[in-house]
């Protein structure tokens, strides 16, 4: 079985025959050796390798310093497998993005065509704000029954905010009024979150609004790490599909290199990152102290990364019943295939129209 | 008449037949150049079979020929007995044998169209293989499957043109051991 890897130690990344081996650094990693450009090995290596078989790689998430070389990068192409780099601060810098071994020209094709119309562009991208404002509705329907008075008014106000808003979506004309309809309906869930985190989790973790760059405090930048693990997670489920991930519908080719990752990391937010958010905060695994304040901006701590990606690699593999495909699927599997229907989509539009993942559970 | 570029490049190849055979709209999607990612045990161990089974000579003969309606025709033979006159195909289960049966005759049709016959004169025979479980299986081809070959290979020449993919089966029982089960069903 293939599985990501995650390294966290700093050290020297390198092909040693036909495996991957890691030699750690000595000394610890701080901010204070942020990039200097000299073109030196950044880490001094502990002489001692830790390999492990390539077989048994997905791909990797780089969470330390690691120095790399070209018969490293060469290797990871020849295997398939694209390697995450994060930054000191737990902030997704790049991907690796090997050279694609599942090309289809013709599909690649229909989906610039896609792209490229109004029209076509425009139902997919709708299709993804739909799914996105489906699933959000759901988490916000499993937390309504454990609310009272107040809290219960004003989440049942937000469901019609909601549901309005969703009904509306087939007259949406372009991609700035979707865009703008899905920031409205995120701001407005966003702040019934204290609602769901509770009293006790509210006073560990304040939290008003979503501040991205950086940001502001403990919780967003939890969403933060947890969008760019969603993100990655399913650029690598495109990764194994023909499809081309720097053409999207909903996301502009620019906001990311892969842009198409975007859209679909969409969908799946709620159920894979909001879930786990409040799954982390509630069982109090992630307290203050797992978090970092740094030039203005917080930060999850190593040891705070560490317990979120252990948590998030587990939830991938949780299985549920497929409802047409009589045999259980894993959340991450549930991505794979939010692929295949885009790429049946593409081929026939009219026969095959996509439909985005709602939760089914 | 099929003028698009499309289908007028087209070669066809005895891995696509089988798979017309199976489900037109496999043979369509793999014409796409959609493909599966081979990474179920079951397709590994079919490329092993395929790399340790047999001694490497004789193996992965490529021969070309022409469709009687100008189609280029191509195979990629296992392994071939010439002194024997004997062409085999190697698979590890029987669960598409149809599939694999056409793609054998495929390949004798193929000789016959290069004129390739046994030292006697006689046609080429074709034996397919399953090493795993130690049987055999003896093809001939007769009159009505080359014509039958030809109809297909028009057919899947006009498949190559259409801008949608066939419907999918009907009947899933094949679907479940299809590759592109998920592509179609997920
Ligand atoms: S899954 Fe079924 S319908 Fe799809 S290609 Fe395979 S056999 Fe055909």
């Amino acid at each position: 079985m293939k599985k990501p890897h995650y390294l966290f130690s700093s050290g020297r990344l390198r092909r040693q025959h036909n495996t991957l081996a890691l030699e750690r650094a000595t000394g610890e990693r701080s901010p204070d050796d942020d990039p200097t450009d000299e073109g030196l090995p950044s880490v001094t290596p502990d002489g001692k390798n830790h390999p492990f078989p390539v077989e048994t790689v997905d791909s990797l998430y780089i969470f330390g310093e690691v120095d790399i070389n070209t018969k490293l990068i060469t290797f990871l192409g020849q295997q398939g497998i694209p390697a995450f780099f994060y930054d000191y601060y737990g902030y997704y810098t790049a991907t690796l993005y090997p050279r694609e071994s599942q090309l289809s020209g013709r599909l690649r094709v229909d989906q610039a065509r896609h792209y490229l119309s109004p029209k076509r562009r425009l139902v997919l991208a709708r299709a993804f704000v739909e799914s996105a404002l489906f699933n959000i509705e759901r988490v916000i329907k499993y937390y309504q029954p454990r609310l009272s008075g107040d809290e219960q008014l004003t989440v049942q106000k937000a469901l019609l905010d909601l549901k309005r808003d969703r009904d509306a979506l087939p007259l949406t004309v372009d991609i700035p009024t979707l865009m703008a309809v899905e920031g409205r309906i995120r701001d407005r869930y966003y702040r019934l979150w204290p609602y769901f985190l509770g009293t006790d989790v509210v006073a560990r973790f304040p939290f008003n609004k979503r501040e991205r760059r950086p940001p502001s405090n403990e919780l967003n930048a939890l969403i933060s790490f947890g969008n760019s693990l969603c993100y990655t997670t399913v650029l690598r489920q495109i990764y194994r599909t023909a499809l081309d991930p720097t053409v999207a519908f909903l996301h502009e080719p620019g906001d990311r290199r892969f842009s198409l990752a975007l859209d679909l990391a969409e969908v799946f937010k709620p159920l894979l990152v909001d879930r786990m958010i409040f799954r982390l905060l509630k069982t109090a695994e992630l307290t203050p102290k797992h978090f970092e304040k740094h030039l203005g901006g917080c930060y999850l701590s190593e040891a705070g990364r560490k317990i979120v990606v252990g948590h998030w690699d587990e939830r991938l593999s949780q299985t549920v019943q497929h409802r047409t495909m009589n045999k259980r699927v894993s959340y991450e599997r549930l991505i794979r295939l939010e692929c295949y229907k885009l790429v049946r989509h593409l081929c026939d539009p009219v026969g095959e129209a996509y439909q985005g993942f709602h939760m089914w559970w | 008449m099929m003028t698009t570029t499309n289908s007028s490049k087209l070669r066809i190849g005895g891995m696509l037949v089988g798979y017309y055979r199976l489900c037109p709209r496999k043979a369509w999607l793999s014409m796409r150049g959609i493909w599966m990612e081979q990474e179920s045990d079951t397709v590994a161990l079919g490329r092993l079979l395929d790399e340790h089974s047999y001694d490497r000579s004789d193996k992965h003969i490529e021969i070309n020929a022409e469709a009687p309606d100008g189609t280029p025709l191509v195979g990629k033979i296992d392994r071939a007995n010439l002194k024997n006159g004997v062409l085999h195909e190697t698979k590890k289960s029987r669960s598409c044998e149809d599939a694999h049966v056409w793609q054998v005759r495929f390949y004798l049709w193929l000789l016959t169209r290069n004129g390739v016959t046994r030292s006697d004169g006689s046609p080429f025979r074709g034996q397919l293989d399953y090493p795993l479980l130690r049987r055999t299986e003896c093809i001939t081809l007769e009159p009505e499957h080359t014509d039958e070959l030809v109809a297909t290979v028009s057919t899947i020449r006009a498949l190559a043109s259409q801008e949608t993919p066939p419907a999918r089966l009907l009947k899933r029982t094949f679907c479940t051991k299809c590759a592109f089960d998920e592509l179609c069903y997920g």
